[in-house]
């Protein structure tokens, strides 16, 4: 969509998606760096406005909100789409590629979007497109996580659209702007309570640590990004000053890295301290100053970068030796140096470590929590980053990378070289991550809200503070190291509790719909069968008398559209999935035209 | 093994100098902070020297100890407790 200076950065994406199927030969790939590029130069280039503002269903939908708020994430979103791309190179397999273009699509669609209707249809795409990338891992494990993660985004997506519907019903407009709390419906909690779903605000969270560890290598890299700071981002938007946000933020900072300093996957550690660093990015919504706000652009800015930058790291564990167990890993300093190198680059910027651009992101949260006296909350995010340190600046990489490898873990021999495409997104992340903790400003100046006192991160106070605390969570650590451990297995969350439920329903539904089902089996054997039998014989006869040649000819018309329902009928419900998206695209684009 | 590999491998051995250099560290800065403080004290015991060091390090311990020895044997599972391996 192409409307004066502003080029939606979703089209090229669902470009990319719809041409991929078809593109013969391998040299394919190459175009997979191009709707990255374009988003770039779009974002870089656009001027805040609004633009696309099309007739739908009889409303006005507003695709194109660009300020301030849109812009900053936008940015950061089409950084990560091309580190992304990069790393994904070399992966073959088209349909991964086709699933993080829909993902991607769906968030700058939903980040430009000035409505519920268009952010309702992208949060959608958002949450089909990942869906696939747990898929695509091809392993039971991976399938089954991918219909926990449908189901539950699923859920979330219907809190978010039974809030938009009775919003439109109360007050006529299904503008998306910001909700003050004091004002607050049952509609306004139901909406938030759909973004928290993708937030992954604890008790909503347990889809992040069940799906992530187990998508395909590079379609985690894009899951860390995108979701939880387009949730982020609409929080933001519309919720900014909640307080029961900066409650909810704090739980999640510390809740996180609890869970993520005793996790036995690689990218589960990863994964609860996603759900830890977006705790900080929420507390600084609920708290809602303009410093806090800032705190939370940037910090977003900062996460989606180094947490990229780690998961690409693990990723290069599982494509080198085939696991991110930490029980079979160790000793692979020697082994993987650049990627020890790299994956110490995330470690201390998720740490907040001075030089990185987690110091400049992190403090700027925590100062603004504490200086608008919230002092509880400060606390709390002062705990996490000791609480971060520990799990992913210490502990992960010292039972990757740095103990001595265990016996009986990884073969040395069956080690595969990582591909330069893989070095080449790290290595870009990487610098960025240094270049943000050196020269605050590159992010600083891009900044949505205007503060009276700029925050200054690098004070001498600023840094000693942060070395004093994560030194001295570090000297805990030596001093406590015998129990310090890894131990296979799994740590029981919340998904406890929501696979209970999913059974339970599972068993209310099932009995009558068993019941009902052998009712209708029995009387399609006895009424239905005959009946097409009837007509069958009627058919064959009319055939036969003269007209053979017209039959065939619709004969063999319907024994191809039999043959593809065949194929297609094939009680795979993730093909189902995919084709109910192509048509429910195809009905959403047949709908605006005819309208 | 790379060059650069066989560098890490030599700090690995090295780990009792790098171990005591991090002590060096802490002490270094805990001097620093007995003339570098904040502006404005936050948290009210902020302003003391120390107050950060003591912190990271207690909130450093009982966040270990807490989640090893009390909430991980309550919530720790065989790996296919789901059954979805």
């Amino acid at each position: 969509m192409v409307i004066s200076n502003f080029i939606h950065p979703s089209v090229g994406f669902l470009l990319l998606a719809l041409i991929l199927p078809f593109l013969p030969g391998r040299q394919w790939k190459w175009l997979l760096l191009v709707p990255p590029i374009v988003a770039l130069w779009s974002v870089f280039s656009m001027a805040p406005g609004v633009y696309a503002v099309l007739p739908y269903l009889g409303e006005q939908v507003t695709l194109g909100r660009v300020d301030s708020l849109s812009l900053i994430f936008a940015q950061v979103f089409a950084v990560m789409s091309l580190i992304g791309m990069i790393y994904a190179l070399n992966v073959e397999d088209k349909g991964q590629h086709i699933a993080a273009s829909l993902y991607v699509a769906g968030s700058f669609g939903c980040v430009f979007s000035g409505d519920y209707i268009s952010l309702f249809v992208f949060w959608e795409l958002m949450s089909i497109g990942s869906t696939f990338l747990v898929f695509l891992n091809r392993t039971r494990e991976s399938t089954l996580a991918g219909f926990r993660y449908f189901l539950f985004h699923t859920v979330g997506g219907l809190f978010l659209l039974g809030g938009l519907l009775l919003r439109y019903k109360a007050t006529g407009s299904f503008a998306f702007d910001h909700i003050p709390s004091a004002d607050a419906a049952l509609y306004d909690w139901l909406i938030l309570i759909g973004f928290c779903v993708n937030a992954a605000v604890v008790p909503l969270h347990a889809w992040l640590p069940d799906a992530y560890p187990r998508a395909t290598p590079s379609g985690a890299v894009f899951m860390c990004a995108f979701t939880t700071k387009t949730a982020v981002y609409v929080l933001a938007r519309g919720f900014a000053g909640w307080e029961v946000l900066a409650v909810a933020g704090a739980v999640m900072a510390v809740y996180g890295v609890f869970y993520a300093i005793i996790a036995n996957s690689a990218r589960r550690v990863l994964a609860y301290d996603i759900i830890s660093q977006v705790g900080y990015m929420v507390v600084g919504i609920g708290v809602g100053t303009a410093l806090t706000l800032d705190g939370t652009a940037a910090h977003a800015y900062a996460h989606i970068l180094y947490k990229s930058l780690l998961f690409m790291s693990v990723g290069c564990l599982i494509y080198a030796v085939g696991t991110d167990k930490l029980e079979k890993l160790g000793g692979l300093a020697e082994r993987l140096p650049w990627v020890t190198i790299l994956f110490t680059v995330g470690a201390m910027s998720i740490s907040g470590m001075p030089l990185f651009n987690g110091f400049v992101t992190k403090t700027m949260t925590i100062a603004g929590t504490a200086e608008a006296h919230h002092t509880w909350q400060a606390l709390a995010l002062e705990v996490a980053t000791a609480g971060t340190f520990i799990a992913v600046g210490i502990r992960l990489p010292y039972f990757v990378f740095w103990r001595r490898k265990p016996e009986g873990s990884w073969n040395d021999a069956a080690m595969k070289p990582i591909p330069w495409n893989m070095y080449a997104g790290m290595a870009l992340a990487a610098v960025l991550c240094i270049a943000q903790g050196l020269y605050p400003d590159m992010l600083y100046r891009s900044l949505p809200f205007p503060v009276e006192e700029p925050y200054v991160p690098w004070t001498q106070w600023h840094v000693l503070q942060a070395l004093l605390l994560l030194g001295f969570s570090g000297l805990a650590v030596v001093l406590l190291r015998g129990i310090i451990t890894v131990r296979s297995g799994i740590n029981l969350d919340f998904d406890y509790f929501y696979r209970l439920i999913g059974r339970a329903v599972l068993a209310l539904l099932c009995h009558p719909f068993a019941w009902l089902d052998d009712r209708w089996t029995e009387a399609y054997r006895v009424g239905g069968l005959r009946g097409l039998m009837l007509v069958a014989s009627g058919c064959s006869w009319f055939d036969r008398q003269g007209i053979d040649g017209v039959v065939d000819g619709s004969a063999a018309a319907v024994l191809g559209v039999g043959r593809i329902g065949a194929k297609v009928q094939n009680g795979n419900i993730q093909d189902y999935l995919a084709m109910a998206t192509v048509l429910g695209l195809a009905v959403f684009g047949l709908v605006w035209y005819l309208g | 093994m790379s060059s650069l590999g066989a560098v890490f491998e030599r700090l690995r051995g090295q780990h009792r100098l790098w171990r005591n250099l991090f002590f060096v560290l802490l002490v270094v800065l805990l001097g620093l902070n007995l003339v570098i403080g904040p502006d404005e004290a936050h948290f009210g015991a902020d302003r003391y020297p120390g107050f950060f060091a003591g912190f990271g390090l207690i909130v450093g311990a009982a966040v270990v100890l807490i989640v090893e020895k009390i909430v991980r044997p309550l919530i720790a599972r065989k790996e296919d407790f789901y059954g979805d391996l």
